[in-house]
């Protein structure tokens, strides 16, 4: 199992935000959670990328916590606030993660940057594009990378109908390739294996 | 990132070598002073024949340079030969001149302490030695000027050190700052953070070593083209190892206060 919580309790200081009995994720999946604006959604994602400590019982990805170095190194965090150096060019910040840019990584970062339409893009200031182009950039840098897990944030507010099926499109490119997705939003979206929703603090199968 | 590293080394280095002349300064300072003290003799004038024990007890003493001994006929001739006094040979005889033993000290040993031992010294042979004859209020005056002249060095190499210090921490502190969005991009991007830390290792040693190589290299190039000195000379300036271990371990210090102040929480 690639992403195990069990009794997971998640705290807003001291008090319950959110009770999971049990969440399972597979390799090469997709689970889209829905919710409400402050129904803990983020702090699931933080929890899980081992970013948020304030919760109780098990999180495990691949086993191991999500504390340790190898485990962070083995996700990516897709937040609402573009993570994008502004003045440098497009492709710098594709780029980047990649400390040798190998033949591979180059031409996958075209393919998906032709399939998301931002290839005439590169040379330009990442300040200069827009922010659904700009989430479109992190989710094919990401994708590339590899990881075991991406987690995206709010997935239905970056982008509108049609830029949401491209980033279906490249989101399924991640998953053929063995990386699993999980995604949050306040509405039902994409094409996604398993969909849940919070409901007053729990999690329920839709 | 690379102009900011290229600023800092040249900065650093410039710092440094005001530093290295503030210590070939006090060197030549001192050198000189100590040519003037050895150049200070202590004389002893000898009954006739009576040098042989004296000079033995004040070699054993290790505390001159050299000891040049002159017989008081060999003085009598050679004034007689320089001021035509050939007929006063027949005095002379009856009065011989006394024998001359010119102690020239060694600086580094030849202190207040050693002074005073040996004129006690001196003076208890009252049977052999007629007179000695010291100017040890020129000497004196040269070991002040020489304690005033380590006073301002210790003054100016705290100053230079502490110059040194804030300057590569204030620098480095900055760097770190002004690259903390870049890396938390790179971070949140996926990029293994590690890179950061083995980057900020290699920008680090390059700082010390260039900044350092530099300063040598100005130290160099000043000597030999503004104040044209030979090969000899430059040899004479060369720093000691202390010198530049100091300087890296105010580097280091001022690294590793940098690193602290700059440390952020990583999740």
């Amino acid at each position: 199992m690639l992403l195990l919580l069990n009794e997971v309790e998640i705290f807003a200081g001291e008090n319950l935000l959110l009770k999971i009995d049990d969440l399972e994720l597979e390799g090469r999946s997709g689970m889209l959670i829905i919710g409400q604006s402050s129904s803990g959604k983020s702090l699931l994602l933080k929890t899980i990328f081992g970013e948020y400590k304030n919760y109780q019982g098990e999180v495990l990805i691949n086993d191991s916590s999500p504390f340790s170095f190898s485990r962070r190194k083995s996700m990516i965090l897709i937040e609402r606030v573009p993570h994008l150096l502004p003045r440098s060019s497009v492709w710098s910040n594709l780029i980047l993660p990649f400390n040798k840019l190998s033949r591979r990584h180059r031409q996958r970062l075209t393919e998906l940057s032709d399939i998301a339409g931002v290839n005439n893009l590169f040379d330009l200031p990442a300040s200069e594009i827009s922010y659904s182009q700009m989430k479109l950039l992190e989710i094919i840098r990401a994708v590339v990378q590899q990881p075991f897990l991406i987690l995206i944030d709010d997935i239905d507010t970056y982008f509108d109908e049609p830029t949401l099926k491209i980033a279906g499109t490249i989101l399924d490119n991640a998953v053929s390739a063995g990386t699993a997705v999980l995604a949050t939003g306040k509405a039902r979206v994409g094409e996604f294996n398993k969909v849940f929703k919070l409901n007053n603090g729990e999690l329920v199968a839709i | 990132m690379k102009r900011n590293i290229i600023l800092q080394i040249i900065t650093i280095a410039i710092v440094l070598t005001m530093w290295d002349f503030s210590h070939i300064r006090q060197q030549v300072l001192t050198n000189s002073f100590q040519d003037k003290l050895s150049a200070l003799p202590l004389i002893v004038y000898l009954k006739s024949g009576m040098h042989e024990k004296i000079r033995g007890k004040l070699d054993n003493l290790a505390l001159f340079r050299s000891i040049e001994f002159i017989e008081g006929n060999i003085i009598a001739d050679s004034l007689m030969a320089e001021y035509h006094l050939e007929h006063s040979r027949e005095a002379l005889t009856a009065y011989p001149l006394p024998d001359v033993l010119q102690l020239y000290p060694d600086p580094l040993v030849f202190n207040s302490a050693a002074i005073d031992s040996v004129l006690i010294y001196l003076n208890r042979q009252e049977k052999v030695i007629e007179n000695i004859q010291f100017n040890q209020i020129r000497w004196n005056s040269i070991q002040s000027e020489i304690s005033n002249g380590e006073m301002l060095y210790k003054i100016y190499t705290g100053f230079y050190g502490f110059l040194t210090f804030l300057l590569a921490m204030l620098m480095i502190a900055i760097d770190r700052q002004s690259s903390e969005e870049y890396w938390r991009v790179f971070e949140r991007a996926g990029g293994d953070i590690r890179i950061r830390r083995r980057r900020f290792i290699w920008q680090a040693l390059i700082l010390l070593l260039l900044s350092l190589l530099l300063s040598a290299l100005f130290v160099f190039l000043y000597s030999k083209l503004v104040l044209n000195l030979s090969q000899v000379s430059i040899a004479l300036l060369v720093l000691p190892v202390s010198h530049y271990l100091t300087q890296t371990g105010v580097l280091i210090l001022a690294l590793v206060l940098a690193v602290l102040f700059t440390r952020r929480q990583t999740r």
